[in-house]
């Protein structure tokens, strides 16, 4: 347990010093962006990134900071670390030719593999919630507010919707004998999700709808989850964890 | 099943796919005793010995171990059995004192204490990582964290594989050791001398069925009905193969340049004179009677040379 606590607080703290190392220079350029946000829309390329800038507009350092934290960091560097954490879960050990030492402990399949599900979507949100209270200080230096209790519900929806991808990339690494083929199929994934998002005629097709800016807007807005979003999100982490607890108990190494 | 302690399958099977990997195997070992378990690659041993602690489940058949039935995934199993896998993957980031810790976990606290004394009086440094380590010297870690728990059961898959004669006797040393204590010890192992020294008992698997069940002493009793003749080379035994048949003996089997003849009773004289009187037989290079080893038995049972 202590290997894979260790691991688990470097993932962690990894994850959060580059999601804080894109977010301080992000929130202190946004003068300089207010400022320009009317030529920027006029010059997108894309009519999706012209409504992104139109939310902004509209709601300032709030749009701003959800736009640039949630669904431009959060979201990507997120289906990322989603990837990397949940391929090696399972798939990794068969790879490595570790898995059958991890089953022939005395410790159940069921205990054994919550335990890494749970580690790795701890690794994976802690960061954005340790990421997301530094904002309020933040943009305090530009002499802006925002408040920590809405902006914790957005990193709440936000880690639910990674929890969702996360979830998918365990159930995958259960069923596999290679990491790599796992995180390239979740990442593969994001990406075409990401590209649809950015289709105008095809955007209603992308999950990324449900991590973008207007989401997070309400959300902080709200101060409260959209039953609507965030139902499905955590069913589909509940029901690709229950499969993979089905896949696990007859794992062979 | 039996209820007492030791290791009892009955009926075990397990295929993948078309493969029939255990076709059923029946399984008693004692406890005190050492019971060795040999078979050419792939003839089913790493699967039986999963199968019975759980990490593989069985498609039908029963275990019960030191009075612990296996169901579900067999964690009640785990907690009297440890086991050794044959497939030598540890974490090489790891420290050797803090690999065995995560193999261990689960087990009492004292079970740590025994394996790093085990590790120690086999000479490994725990401080190093296990990236440092020979594979000689991953496989004592792996077996010292494997003797550790104070368990009625142990397994071990090829405990030995990779390891110089002098740490083989060693380990066979400990093992002896822990069955006179009362430990049942099922042992998988290529290394036919340590199976012969430390087995009161040795199952042969092939393709996933046991082909031979008995004892040391009934090895060397099959010694006494059997003539090994060696020839020059594989041609001129299968051109003396058919005309053999003619010899006074039960059944022939042809090994490498060598037939192997039984015959019924324990006196090979018969044998031996209508050998030397067959017209145009060829002058036999090498004659073995009474002299049946491990070695000889797995030839002559699997008609491939131990290792």
């Amino acid at each position: 347990m202590r290997r894979e606590l260790k691991l688990t607080l470097g993932a962690t703290l990894a994850i959060t010093f580059v999601i804080e190392l894109l977010l301080v220079p992000a929130i202190l350029f946004w003068p300089r962006f207010e400022d320009k946000i009317e030529l920027l829309s006029a010059m997108a390329p894309l009519q999706v990134l012209k409504d992104q800038l139109g939310y902004i507009e509209q709601t300032g350092v709030v749009g701003y900071t959800v736009a640039q934290h949630f669904f431009k960091v959060c979201s990507t560097l997120g289906v990322l670390a989603a990837a990397l954490l949940s391929a090696p879960a399972v798939a990794g050990h068969a790879l490595r030719g570790t898995l059958e030492l991890c089953l022939a402990r005395p410790l159940s399949r069921r205990r054994m593999l919550f335990e890494r599900w749970l580690l790795g979507a701890f690794a994976l949100c802690a960061p954005i919630f340790l990421s997301t209270a530094t904002i309020p200080p933040l943009v305090a230096r530009i002499d802006e507010t925002l408040e920590q209790a809405p902006l914790a519900w957005c990193a709440l929806h936000q880690s639910l919707f990674l929890l969702a991808i996360y979830s998918l990339g365990f159930l995958g690494s259960c069923l596999s004998r290679n990491p790599w083929l796992v995180a390239g199929a979740v990442l593969f994934g994001g990406l075409l999700q990401f590209a649809l998002y950015m289709i105008e005629t095809a955007t209603h097709w992308s999950l990324f709808r449900l991590s973008d800016v207007p989401t997070y807007i309400d959300v902080y807005q709200q101060r409260a989850l959209d039953p609507q979003q965030w139902i499905p999100l955590a069913a589909t982490s509940a029901v690709a964890l229950g499969c993979s607890f089905v896949a696990f108990a007859r794992r062979v190494p | 099943m039996h209820p007492r302690g030791g290791i009892h399958a009955r009926g075990l099977t397990r295929r993948f796919g078309t493969n029939v990997a255990l076709a059923p195997v029946d399984l008693d070992t004692r406890p005190g005793e050492i019971t060795g378990l040999l078979g050419p690659n792939g003839s089913g041993k790493s699967t039986l010995m999963r199968c019975l602690v759980g990490i593989t489940r069985a498609d039908a058949g029963e275990v019960e171990i030191a009075g612990v039935r296996l169901v579900g995934d067999g964690l009640a199993v785990r907690r009297v059995v440890s086991y050794a896998p044959g497939e030598l993957g540890l974490f090489s980031e790891l420290r050797a004192d803090e690999h065995l810790s995560w193999l261990l976990r689960g087990r009492t606290r004292d079970a740590l204490d025994r394996a790093r004394s085990i590790a120690t009086e086999l000479g490994l440094p725990l401080r190093q990582r296990v990236r440092t380590f020979s594979h000689g010297m991953k496989r004592q870690l792996l077996f010292a964290a494997t003797l550790a728990p104070r368990v009625p059961v142990r397994i071990l898959d090829e405990a030995s594989e990779g390891l110089d004669p002098e740490k083989r006797g060693a380990l066979v040393a400990i093992l002896e050791r822990d069955a006179r204590e009362g430990t049942a010890i099922l042992l998988s192992s290529h290394h036919l001398g340590e199976v012969d020294r430390a087995c009161r008992e040795v199952i042969c698997l092939h393709r996933g069925r046991v082909i031979f069940r008995g004892s040391a002493e009934e090895i060397r009793a099959r010694a006494a009905h059997r003539v090994r003749v060696v020839f020059r080379d594989v041609a001129e035994r299968e051109h003396f193969e058919p005309r053999a048949r003619e010899l006074p003996a039960s059944n022939v089997l042809a090994r490498g340049p060598a037939l192997v003849f039984e015959f019924a009773g324990d006196d090979p004289r018969p044998f031996l004179a209508a050998l030397a009187t067959l017209p145009d037989a060829p002058a036999p290079r090498a004659l073995d009677w009474g002299e049946l080893s491990l070695e000889d038995l797995y030839r002559d049972l699997y008609g491939v040379e131990a290792v």
